[in-house]
């Protein structure tokens, strides 16, 4: 469960990182590519070296996404309705996948926040980004 | 036999000569039980773990965690040999201390958050990562191997 206080909090790091939304997008995919290869079979129509355009705009995507839930955690289900549906008819990915890029993400938020990325804001956003996955994953089955 | 590439081996040793693993240990322990408060059913002799306040002051979550992170020298040295390094350590957390394994999966990730945290992207770049994860992998597996 998120206290008021973690979900204030975890707004509020979602908002300051939404101006470098694709680097950090793009940085914890390219993590998540290094670090579990088979997360990429779900890219082959792109291209996912580093710096490369796809990646940036992917990234900022996903971390517009995950920034835009945080307003309203929630509203999480009404917010993530039509995410849900594309997930689960159209790319249809394993959601044990989500785990991976969640903890991806929480590397790439320790690296850029360093001390800021405190044992609170790691529980807060851990429980988050685990909150997130889970509503994504509801209309798979 | 784990296979490891030259990048990985280099890789692995260069981040273990930055970590001090008496500043990353007790972090990492410390972040297990704030983040995962279940693991805290295993500390029960370690006094007050009621709030995150206690639980980073907890000299004895201090000292266990830099035990358990030093530990890690073993492994680093024998990079090559780490499911027999780590057997009887196996045995005891199944058969004295019937730790889930789980936990050293989930103690691993905090690891490398501290890390990352400690280290920043620039040193704890993607292959970085990739290579320490590989490695505590290959730890959590040895010292998951010796239940049944």
């Amino acid at each position: 469960m998120l206290s008021k206080r973690e979900k204030d909090l975890i707004k509020e790091i979602w908002e300051r990182l939404t101006p470098v939304a694709a680097e950090i997008g793009a940085d914890a995919l390219l993590r998540m590519f290094a670090s579990y290869p088979g997360t990429k079979t779900y890219f082959s129509h792109l291209d996912i070296s580093p710096n490369s355009s796809h990646l940036l705009a992917h990234g900022k995507k996903i971390v517009l996404a995950i920034a835009e839930g945080a307003q309203d955690i929630s509203q999480l289900t009404v917010t993530l309705a039509p995410l849900q549906t594309l997930h689960a008819y159209q790319l249809r990915i394993d959601p044990r996948n989500f785990k991976l890029l969640s903890h991806s993400m929480l590397v790439s938020l320790a690296c850029y926040l360093g001390d800021e990325f405190t044992p609170v804001a790691h529980a807060a956003m851990d429980k988050y980004l685990s909150a997130f996955a889970a509503v994504l994953a509801e209309k798979y089955r | 036999m784990v296979e490891w590439t030259d990048a990985e081996r280099k890789a692995i040793a260069s981040l273990w000569g930055k970590i001090d693993v008496a500043e990353i240990g007790p972090q990492a322990l410390a972040r297990l039980l704030i983040v995962y408060p279940w693991a805290q059913r295993y500390f029960k002799a370690f006094g007050d773990l009621s709030t995150n306040a206690a639980i980073m002051g907890n000299p004895k979550v201090a000292q266990h965690g830099k035990t358990v992170m030093g530990g890690l020298e073993n492994a680093v040295k024998n990079l090559d040999n780490i499911k027999q390094t780590y057997a009887k350590l196996s045995v005891m957390h199944s058969e004295k201390l019937h730790v889930d394994p789980d936990n050293f999966r989930v103690l691993a990730e905090c690891i490398s958050l501290c890390v990352a945290a400690k280290f920043g992207p620039s040193v704890f770049t993607a292959d970085a990562q990739e290579a320490w994860q590989k490695f505590l992998a290959v730890v959590v597996s040895a010292l998951g191997r010796q239940y049944h």
